[in-house]
């Protein structure tokens, strides 16, 4: 069992872990979620030793974390690293070398499992084959603690499923494992038990099944309900995430045809044409040209990037154009003072000051085109500004 | 310790490579009676031999500043070594390193003045040649390698320690990067500063001994152990840092 105790952890006077306090226990699958920055890695890092506390211990079984214990602790890092000069073949000596539970054996089966070779040079491998690799080399060990840190990130759908398999194939049930991930609905499963961070600090946890059988909520509708009020304080389009899960892609995850992982608005499914859910900011609802409601502008629910207000022509009634009528989603739709458009200053969406946008306040924005209808006293709908980078 | 020798035998294979081919130069030169060759060769080796010499320095220096800084420091940090264990045996490999290609070069240099001496057909006297070089009779020239080689040995020892400890300590104030490794250099330079005024303060013993070389070698045993006590303690600071303090 490993606990942490009021763990907090500052890097340069901000906290990425803020007294954290938390037990886990053997036989359990945590899906550790939140979005990027809220503590994930720091948490994981400190577990195994990496990091240390800035306040606060770690505690297993009965005593305090010390380098002895990550002989029992497995800690699958989100990026490679390895030796340059390593084959997997020696990567795998090495933890031979110095953990008593790898497994040659289950290595090499793994290995065969997932079609990869061991004489290639680690660093001639793709993303989606060191993913894979990380993966077999972590379950090959028999830890009390297994944390695997986005396993899932940067491989396609079928390679998830097959690392998805593996995980739940290579694990010790009577291990504590941890996993972060993105991809919720990847994670809801194989997780049992779910945490949710937020700005260092666990502000919700539970059981995977009671949150479905006492509210009939997913571990999806629970992260929409969390993090949702974000988006609208911070912004859309990218300031830290607003946009659905990651914004308009600036920590890598989503963005306009983020594969299904939150993007334009959504939250935090889909992107612009991912497959399924939101399309073009809806919570779910509509897309871009989704089905069923509104494209572009579903009911209120998102679009491109509100919260529910209004997209791109919200409310069914107005798109793009007139003003006073809808607009492209107010608040925190796209863009304006309330009223439209791409780029206006006001709530947000894109550029609107403060808020989000994807370039800062009051900058940027699409370019401009042309007017809907110059006879319109008022701002065209869209498009003050310029240039517009995140 | 395993591991620290692997990582670096890439660079020393190529560079062993080179001096291998420096010394094939200065052969074929002597079996063809090439002046051309054999002064080629000489020249060759002779450059080789301190680039190498220097390569391993700094490589000795550089690695464990590479693992607080990439991520592949993970495969040491994420394994169940006690970090004081980390420390030294890194201290132990560079030092080693050091060594064995100091001898090498050694003995390849012995060698070819031998073969020199052959091929002109008049004994070179190499231990005549490098008393006279070091100033002193060769009754003296083994008292001499033997100074050297103790008071190098504690050199190369403090320095490494107190790089590491300059690592250790950008690495605690600075994140990864470009940036850790400029502090390090600065926080590097300032100890050195402050162990060379150090080392000015400490008196020396006054020795009675005959031989000239052992007299000056007793003189400077205080200042020995002080670096000697200095290195330990930059090696401990060091781990206490990496166990308590370093986050990655």
């Amino acid at each position: 069992m490993i606990s942490c105790d009021n763990l907090s952890k500052m890097y340069s006077g901000k906290y990425a872990l803020s007294e954290f306090n938390f037990t886990f226990s053997p036989g359990h699958i945590y899906a550790i979620l939140g979005p990027n920055g809220s503590g994930k890695s720091t948490l994981m890092k400190s577990l195994a030793g990496l990091v240390k506390p800035s306040a606060g211990r770690i505690i297993v079984d009965d005593h305090e974390l010390t380098y002895l214990d990550k002989q029992h602790i497995a800690y699958m890092p989100t990026e490679p690293y390895f030796y340059n000069y390593m084959t997997a073949k020696q990567a795998a000596e090495y933890y031979r070398d110095f953990f008593d539970d790898f497994s040659m054996e289950k290595f090499n089966w793994f290995m065969s499992r997932m079609g990869l070779n061991q004489t290639t040079k680690l660093r001639a491998y793709s993303t989606g084959m060191m993913a894979k690799f990380k993966l077999v080399l972590n379950v090959s060990r028999n830890p009390h603690l297994l944390m695997l840190d986005e396993p899932l990130n940067g491989i396609d759908m079928l390679a998830r499923e097959e690392v998805t398999a593996g995980i739940l194939q290579g694990i010790d049930r009577s291990a504590a494992v941890l996993i972060s991930s993105h991809l919720i609905e990847d994670l809801e499963r194989i997780a049992d038990y779910v945490l949710f961070i937020k700005e260092g600090r666990l502000v919700v946890h539970g059981y995977v099944g009671s949150f479905r059988e006492q509210y009939g909520k997913s571990m999806t509708d629970m992260y929409r309900e969390i993090y949702g009020s974000m988006i609208l304080q911070q912004g859309m389009f990218g300031a830290q995430g607003g946009y659905g899960m990651g914004g308009f892609g600036p920590q890598g995850q989503n963005g306009y045809n983020a594969q299904g992982q939150g993007g334009f608005g959504a939250q935090g499914q889909n992107g612009y044409g991912a497959p399924g859910q939101n399309g073009f900011g809806a919570a779910g609802q509509n897309g871009y040209n989704a089905q069923g409601q509104n494209a572009y502008g579903a009911q209120g629910q998102g679009g491109f990037g509100a919260q529910g207000q209004g997209g791109y022509g919200a409310q069914g009634q107005n798109g793009y154009g007139p003003q006073a009528q809808n607009t492209y989603g107010n608040p925190g739709g796209y863009a304006p003072q309330g009223q439209n458009g791409f780029g206006m200053q006001g709530q947000g969406g894109y550029a609107a000051p403060g808020q989000g946008g994807y370039s800062a306040p009051g900058q940027g924005s699409y370019t401009a085109p042309k007017p809907v209808d110059p006879d319109l006293e008022e701002e065209p709908p869209y498009g003050r500004g310029s240039g517009g980078t995140p | 310790m395993k591991y620290e020798i692997i990582r670096n035998k890439l660079t020393l294979i190529i560079l062993l490579g080179a001096l291998g081919w420096a010394e094939v130069i200065f052969l074929f030169g002597l079996l063809t009676n090439s002046a051309n060759a054999t002064g080629l060769g000489v020249l060759f080796l002779m450059l080789g031999s301190g680039i190498i010499y220097f390569t391993v320095w700094l490589l000795g220096l550089l690695s464990f500043s590479k693992d607080l800084r990439q991520k592949s420091g993970y495969m040491v940090f994420l394994t169940p070594v006690n970090p004081y264990t980390i420390v030294f045996a890194k201290l132990i490999v560079a030092l080693a390193e050091l060594l064995v290609s100091a001898m090498l070069m050694m003995g390849v240099a012995a060698l070819d003045i031998a073969l020199l001496g052959k091929k002109f057909g008049k004994s070179l006297g190499t231990i005549r040649m490098l008393a006279e070089a070091f100033e002193t009779t060769a009754d003296n020239i083994w008292a001499v390698f033997s100074s050297m080689l103790i008071s190098g040995t504690i050199s190369v020892v403090t320095l490494y320690a107190i790089a590491y400890l300059g690592s250790a300590l950008a690495a605690m104030v600075t994140r990864a990067g470009s940036a850790q490794f400029w502090v390090g250099v600065v926080i590097v330079i300032g100890i050195l500063i402050v162990y060379g005024i150090l080392m000015g303060k400490i008196p020396m013993i006054n020795s009675h001994a005959q031989n000239i070389v052992w007299r000056r070698l007793i003189e400077r045993i205080p200042q020995m152990i002080c670096s000697v006590v200095i290195a330990v303690g930059s090696a401990f600071g060091t781990g206490y840092l990496l166990d308590k303090k370093i986050s990655f």
